[in-house]
């Protein structure tokens, strides 16, 4: 009888042990740990070469911190011998391929497109690196954590040459914010945010002809935007309400498929849409009636900061990925910028309602390739793993532990739960304010460059959950922590995942084909935005004109290749 | 018969003011973006990305300069520029003039199929690719050779001292040397350089401001940061501003802190590596007149 009881009161114990196991791993974090690759430290020192193509951080990656914490975890002797930037880096880098000179072991980040990493791979400059990978534990971890990841770096044929970075930025995803000036708010409106498009309008009217800043002039400017900021252009936030809409005018590079959206497995181009029409027609009404900016399209970024330092306030809604007057943001000190509120998307006429989405890329500038003149492609393929660990992602991130950063369980983490990680500010510091590394130890003069990597050319494990692992003193004035809540709020009306057009592997003709259509549709969709809102074109009688000149220029053509890529990239994907 | 005055003409007058006034616009159109450069190097970081500045300094500070003191790299590549500069042009220089001189002279050999040879490669160049090859062959990559080498001879400057010597060494000069008992070399040494400053003058601007200002040659043979030049450097300050935000999930800290760090490098680091020319210009201006005027092809 006693013996019953105790195995019994054993058994429970060991369910109980056993459910709490599984429910510990069931709410572990999708972030990285300090696994450490078996083979590493090595018992011989090798030396691997690298190649790097510095994204245009000014980080120096010959006398660099992380190629010293490489040394010391894997007696690898990290060789950095070449590193180059801008548009000439990629002569530079194309001169090295073809030369015939000896290839560097590694290429650290390229900034290649897929076309031509596939181009090159299929050329023999760089392995595939499917087996190696299966045996890589970051690897398979990171995957499963972050659905979309390997089919962002598996190539059109089933190769997959790049390691790839994971840099999950949340803020990022809906990073066409739209900020509004809450004391004017508060004055004119009642404290209440508009929450439609006829709302905003009112609103808008109002700053105009109630003179808000007191001054006795009608100096004020309602709505503001400029071209070549982060997110700043006026269209995207607005155009949202009326249809989905990808396409961030601000911008030095083409967005994904900027203009398109799957519905029902198909590919439609939402500029020429008739919510599309619809949303220029109202823009264009607010720029007749002087309550858009008329300098909106051709000012440039300097001269709308100017605008904003203004001594009377003079504009009540911005566009932007961070709020206006954000000096004191990006110190994390109280400022002008606290008095901007971010506005939620706004419900068009037909209510729709919806935030801009982006995917997040792994495949980024492809990062982490292996050249086929490499001896040891196996430790090459295991150091990435290394690097997309804890540790190694903050310190290529980050820098030195202890000194910029340090593992903490103490205080709040960036969504209010238990962090794992701090940045730390390095107290020791020279006369004139900056970090004095002597004393710690490093022959370094300049703040940034030397203690940690670029974050487009490195290879980290920043997983969402990693990111908010952070701990902040205050969450009201950190930086990720603002963008991260407002992105939060964006969330509730994301674009549907599935009509969201992923970043495909294009084969060469195909990519020369994009690239032609995103030069001709692409761009004559953007200048035809500005002409139909300042007014230039008009819209009710110019629209069938503006039509038949995308079908002139093969407006269907481009729908047909993307939706061609579209169809293999989901084939490739169930293979 | 009427005696027309000295003095001028009713229209002669209306023609020099409208004249002085279209010069002055136009000085105007040039010296303004030098004086805006000279302003924004002294104004503050937060003025100029606000874009406060228009013609004077806003909120005059040396930090700039002080900044640029501090960042050790402009000062190696300054040592860099002025290195391959002083090297290339000696280079440069000399080996012209021997292209030049025998060319010049009329009872010289093959004179022809020699002059075809070197307007050739006026008109054809291999290219990009083959140069590096050949460069990469020689073993000249990441060398100063590679810069200084490969361009010492440019078909263009060696025709116009070809000319000066033609137009401006009487050949009465050589036959009463020879007469004297002197050899070519003593010839071109003693006598022909000596009255050549002009077309010196010329070479030697002409030379140092390709080499001064040249970045892409650089950035294509050099691998080590510690022989980049200045221009190599600058080029960096200036993209440290430029992020794409769409395809990068930049560090908005680091940007914020680029972002300012290169406004303040960015007008000092002009200013100074135009500098010297700049100081230098005025000097050999008075030759550089008659240099160029020279080169002309006459009669």
């Amino acid at each position: 009888m006693m013996r019953k009881l105790v195995s019994l009161v054993l058994c429970l114990v060991m369910a109980l042990a056993l459910l709490n196991a599984a429910s510990a791993t069931e709410t572990s974090l999708k972030a990285p740990d300090d696994y450490i690759p078996s083979i590493f430290p090595l018992k011989d020192e090798i030396t691997l070469t690298v190649f790097v193509m510095d994204i245009d951080s000014g980080k120096d990656y010959f006398n660099n911190y992380v190629t010293q914490w490489i040394k010391e975890k894997t007696n690898i002797n990290f060789e950095v011998v070449y590193d180059v930037s801008g548009d000439d880096g990629k002569t530079k880098l194309n001169l090295l391929l073809y030369s015939g000179e000896k290839l560097p072991d590694i290429f650290l980040a390229t900034k290649w497109t897929k076309a031509e990493t596939e181009l090159y791979g299929s050329e023999g400059i760089v392995m595939p690196l499917n087996d190696l990978l299966k045996d890589c534990r970051n690897w398979n971890l990171l995957n499963e954590w972050c659905p979309a990841r390997r089919g962002d770096l598996t190539m059109s044929d089933g190769n997959i040459y790049t390691y790839g970075n994971t840099n999950d930025c949340f803020h990022c995803t809906h990073q066409a914010r739209m900020w509004i000036y809450q004391p004017w708010v508060d004055s004119l409106n009642g404290g209440v945010l508009p929450k439609t498009t006829d709302e905003l309008y009112d609103f808008l009217v109002k700053v105009k002809t109630m003179d808000p800043n007191g001054n006795g002039i009608a100096d004020e400017i309602p709505f503001s935007g400029f071209l070549g900021g982060w997110a700043s252009d006026p269209v995207t936030f607005i155009s949202n309400s009326f249809v989905q809409n990808n396409n961030i005018m601000s911008s030095t590079n083409p967005t994904v498929a900027a203009g398109f959206s799957i519905q029902n497995g198909k590919v439609t181009f939402n500029l020429i849409s008739d919510g599309y029409r619809k949303a220029l027609s109202y823009m264009n009404k607010l720029y007749k009636e002087g309550l858009l900016d008329s300098q909106t399209f051709t000012q440039t970024g300097d001269q709308s900061n100017a605008t904003q330092a203004n001594e009377d306030h003079l504009v009540a809604l911005m566009p932007g990925g961070a709020m206006p007057q954000s000096d004191n943001f990006w110190t994390q000190s109280a400022g002008l910028w606290q008095d901007w509120t971010l506005l939620p998307p706004l419900q068009g006429p037909d209510g729709v309602q919806q935030a801009y989405t982006q995917l997040n890329s792994y495949f980024g500038s492809s990062v982490g390739l292996v050249s086929s003149d490499c001896e040891y492609p196996e430790i090459a393929v295991q150091l990435f793993d290394l690097l997309s660990g804890f540790e190694g992602t903050l310190v290529q991130g980050l820098g030195i532990e202890g000194i910029n950063w340090e593992r903490t369980n103490e205080g709040t983490s960036l969504t209010g739960g238990t962090p794992r990680w701090t940045k730390l500010v390095p107290d020791k510091r020279t006369a004139d304010g900056k970090i004095d590394w002597k004393a710690y130890g490093y022959d370094w003069t300049d703040d940034y460059l030397n203690n940690c990597w670029a974050s487009d050319a490195a290879i980290q494990g920043n997983t969402n959950d990693m990111r908010c692992a952070e701990a902040v003193p205050d969450p009201a004035y950190n930086v990720e922590a603002v963008l991260y809540r407002a992105a939060l709020e964006y969330d509730k009306y994301a674009f549907d995942v599935n009509s969201i057009m992923p970043d495909v592997p294009y084969t060469s003709d195909q990519s020369k084909k994009i690239a032609d259509y995103t030069v001709s549709v692409g761009a004559y969709a953007n200048q035809a935005t500005v002409r139909f809102i300042t007014g230039d074109l008009n819209v009710d009688t110019d629209w069938e004109a503006y039509l038949q000149e995308m079908n002139k220029m093969d407006a269907q053509g481009y729908i047909n290749v993307l939706q061609e890529a579209y169809d293999a990239y989901l084939a490739a994907l169930s293979k | 018969m009427q005696v027309h005055t000295i003095k001028d003409y009713r229209i002669d007058r209306i023609f020099y003011i409208f004249n002085y006034l279209l010069l002055t616009v136009f000085a105007i159109i040039v010296i303004y973006p030098f004086l805006y450069i000279v302003s924004c190097s002294f104004s503050s970081g937060t003025a100029l990305i606000n874009g406060k500045v228009i013609l004077l300094p806003v909120e005059p500070t040396l930090d700039g300069y002080i900044a640029i003191l501090g960042y050790t790299k402009i000062w190696t590549g300054y040592v860099n520029t002025i290195l391959y500069s002083s090297i290339g042009t000696l280079i440069g220089v000399t080996l012209t003039i021997l292209a030049a001189y025998p060319l010049s002279r009329r009872d010289l050999m093959g004179k022809k199929a020699l002059m075809f040879l070197f307007l050739f490669t006026m008109l054809f160049n291999g290219g990009l690719v083959p140069n590096y090859i050949l460069i990469r062959n020689l073993k000249l990559t990441d060398t100063i050779w590679a810069l200084v080498l490969p361009s010492a001879i440019s078909a263009y400057n060696m025709i116009v001292t070809r000319t000066f010597f033609m137009t401006a060494i009487p050949e009465d000069l050589h036959e009463s040397a020879v007469l004297d008992g002197c050899n070519e070399f003593r010839y071109l040494w003693c006598i022909v350089l000596p009255l050549s400053k002009a077309i010196l003058a010329v070479l030697v601007l002409w030379i140092v401001m390709w080499h001064w200002n040249s970045y892409f040659n650089p950035m294509i043979y050099l691998n080590t940061p510690s022989k980049y030049p200045l221009q190599l450097i600058l080029r960096e300050i200036l993209l440290l501003s430029q992020v794409d935000f769409t395809t990068s999930t930049v560090n908005p800290e680091l940007y914020y802190h680029n972002k300012q760090l290169s406004e303040i490098l960015r007008y000092g680091t002009i200013i100074i590596s135009s500098l010297p020319l700049m100081i230098a210009y005025p000097f050999i201006q008075k030759y550089f007149q008659q240099g160029v005027l020279i080169g002309s092809v006459k009669g």
